[in-house]
């Protein structure tokens, strides 16, 4: 299992298309910032984010709570409260189209039919009063000129893509009745109702135990090598994303700090906030000793220094750092930091 | 509903009459003797949260314990302290029956032993300043004048490396991570001589996750604790075990020493358990079924209102022949540790 090089998952799926000229990305994130307004002056929550995804690739976007990954994903879909949040500059293209400029009825198209979207908590999601059919047959009927029989076996179809069995007794089953590990099955069924070509799945397996979360990223892998579906992977779980990415944006305080393929960048982080983020990990090998602890802790939006937000925390840190933001460069493996492990 | 509420005393004879790994010492500060606890279900029926459970715990010692959600795992701890009593079997700290005790001798009892939960904010009064807050299970047992009690405050402040300043703010005002940090120190504060922590650091980041689980790692030698330490996680586990127990499905099913638990789990539910967790820089892909030679577990736990007959794991075992479907295995000692499985070995 040490062998580094398979984690290029290239055995997945089909690779993103890369480099410059190629054919152009499925969605593009440009330079984004996003705030939340407040009394004084408005809290950036993102600045200058950028990434790219293409046609069916897995991109991973971690970091700890608070670092911007939710909003970024919301975004992507503007599903943020508009006011208080404001996309303040950059901009959010899918499919070439500016998701900003959309019209209201474009939005409901791209939501839940383009681009799919599941989330931690099948509980909070899923209605109660309805049977788990009625919901997925609403996503359908929703999305699709499906009716009468074909929407029924549209339905059924889903159920048995997201491996569900027993589609008759399931379909007349309340939320409450199903496990955690159904409920997330069931949520995957309604984002695919539309064929979307983007899945969002933001913490998709972290409310789960480790063996159906292996069952449920199982899943999402098996629908991204089937159907060519793109995936938006967002976990605070670095092996989540080792297993399961192509790509990984890892993000820090409002600010994607590094970008590289899976392989490269759990082998040589660049970043060090990467770097320890890795070390601060329990393992399961290795010696036991004491663990490499990241001091202090992230600072809350409104506290952000004009530099590096990793500053106060940075064993490699010094009043450059405090003063000036390091751009993202680098590429394929992008690194925001004035300096970068390797160098 | 009587009977499930009565605090049996565990019948003596039933104790497996080997249930400890050779090394452990004479003077446990903890023995849980084939405890279990039943509810009755407004339906009529029972669920059997906890079934059977026996070990032991030398001071000082580390006793992890893992498994999935509603394995029973944090009944078992919450027994451990005598906050939900066992309906059959017993516990006994330093010697002495839990259940046996008047409720002035368990108030006693209680100042050695203490618990720290997932959520601190669970654990602090949000009206209470830390300082206070520190303050109040001394005031409670009645320890110390009031000097004395300050001090120890302080100290404690000390101990979790925060500013004395923290101790006039209230909990608000400090993060997750910080307030944890309180939770334990007020769980330290009667200098107990055990403590259950039922997932600490579960709900902190990575690199909070760190600074607590080495803050644990300084009292616990410092003080000479005894943990009981509840989580899913096994790097966790791993990290903060010298033996470790899983749990599924109410009942003990591994119990070994740390190193050679990970080196090698005896029961196929351990194994399948290690084999599902990912570390980053070690790929399985998305193959269907997992790395080579190993299988994902298939469905989820099942319904223990229902358990299934034999052993509880049978339906989701690729191992299980037709004995495990009809007699349940014994929590045997195999291979130097305890494992509840026919197939083991």
């Amino acid at each position: 299992m040490s062998a580094v090089g398979l984690v290029s998952n290239g055995v997945l799926g089909p690779q993103a298309p890369a480099g410059p000229g190629q054919s152009p990305d499925l969605l593009q994130i440009d330079r984004l910032r996003v705030e939340v307004a407040s009394a004084g002056t408005p809290i950036p929550l993102l600045d200058d984010v950028s990434l790219s995804l293409g046609a069916g690739e897995i991109l991973g976007l971690v970091g700890e709570s608070g670092c911007g990954k939710s909003v970024t994903a919301l975004s992507v879909l503007r599903l943020l409260p508009e006011p208080p949040t404001r996309v303040a500059a950059g901009t959010i293209r899918f499919e070439n189209e500016v998701v900003g400029s959309l019209s209201r009825r474009r939005l409901q198209a791209l939501r839940g039919s383009r681009i799919g979207m599941i989330f931690q908590e099948p509980m909070s999601s899923l209605n109660p009063t309805f049977t788990v059919g009625w919901q997925i047959a609403e996503a359908v009927r929703l999305h699709t000129n499906l009716r009468g029989a074909a929407l029924a076996a549209r339905v059924r179809d889903l159920l048995a893509l997201v491996g569900i069995g027993a589609p008759e007794r399931r379909l007349a089953q309340y939320q409450h009745e199903l496990s955690g590990g159904l409920r997330q099955r069931v949520m995957i069924a309604i984002a695919l109702a539309a064929d979307p070509q983007l899945l969002i799945a933001d913490e998709p397996t972290t409310a789960l135990d480790v063996t159906v979360q292996r069952q449920v990223l199982d899943l999402i892998a098996r629908l991204r090598r089937e159907r060519g579906m793109a995936v938006l992977l967002i976990t605070h779980d670095l092996g989540v994303i080792s297993g399961y990415a192509d790509r990984v944006c890892v993000m820090y305080a409002g600010l994607v700090v590094e970008t590289a393929p899976a392989g490269a960048l759990f082998v040589a982080p660049r970043h060090p906030y990467t770097a320890a983020l890795l070390a601060a990990r329990p393992r399961l090998s290795g010696p036991r000793g004491r663990l490499a602890a990241i001091p202090g802790s992230v600072p809350p939006p409104r506290d952000r220094l004009a530099g590096c937000p990793f500053t106060a925390r940075c064993e490699r840190a010094d009043a450059r750092c405090a003063a000036e933001r390091p751009p993202l460069a680098g590429t394929p493996h992008a690194v925001a930091c004035w300096y970068p492990l390797d160098e | 509903m009587s009977e499930a509420r009565l605090l049996g005393d565990g019948p003596d004879a039933d104790l497996p009459a080997d249930n400890r790994l050779a090394g452990e010492s004479p003077d446990d500060i903890l023995v849980v003797e084939t405890v279990g606890r039943d509810y009755r279900l407004p339906s009529g029926g029972t669920l059997s949260a906890v079934r059977d459970v026996s070990f032991r715990l030398a001071r000082g010692e580390t006793l992890g314990i893992v498994g999935e959600s509603g394995c029973g795992k944090s009944t078992l701890g919450r027994m451990v302290l005598h906050l939900t009593p066992p309906t059959t079997g017993r516990v006994l700290v330093e010697g002495e029956t839990l259940a046996r005790l008047s409720p002035a001798a368990l108030r006693r009892r209680r100042r050695t032993m203490q618990m720290v939960f997932q959520d601190p904010n669970g654990s602090l009064d949000p009206r209470l300043r830390i300082g206070a807050a520190l303050a109040e299970p001394l005031v409670i047992h009645r320890v110390g004048s009031r000097a004395e009690r300050a001090r120890r405050v302080e100290a404690l402040c000390d101990l979790i490396g925060l500013p004395r300043e923290a101790l006039t703010r209230f909990p608000h005002e400090f993060s997750g991570g910080q307030k944890q940090r309180i939770a334990i120190a007020r769980a330290l504060a009667l200098e107990p001589s055990l403590i259950v922590a039922d997932e600490p650091v579960s709900a902190l980041d990575v690199s909070i996750q760190a600074q607590i689980l080495n803050l644990l790692a300084d009292i616990r030698e410092r003080f000479c604790l005894a943990f009981v330490f509840i989580s899913h996680d096994l790097a966790v586990i791993r990290h903060v075990s010298d033996r470790v127990g899983v749990m599924y499905l109410g009942r003990l099913v591994e119990l070994a020493d740390a190193d050679a638990f990970f080196a090698r789990p005896a029961h196929p539910y351990a194994r399948m358990l290690l084999d599902a967790v990912l570390e980053p820089g070690t790929t399985l892909g998305g193959a269907p079924s997992g790395a080579p030679g190993l299988a994902i577990v298939q469905g989820e736990p099942p319904n223990p209102e229902h358990p299934p007959p034999g052993c509880s794991f049978h339906p989701r075992c690729p191992l299980a022949v037709e004995r495990c479907r009809v007699e349940t295995p014994p929590f045997a000692k195999t291979q130097g540790r305890m494992v509840a499985c026919w197939r083991a070995g």
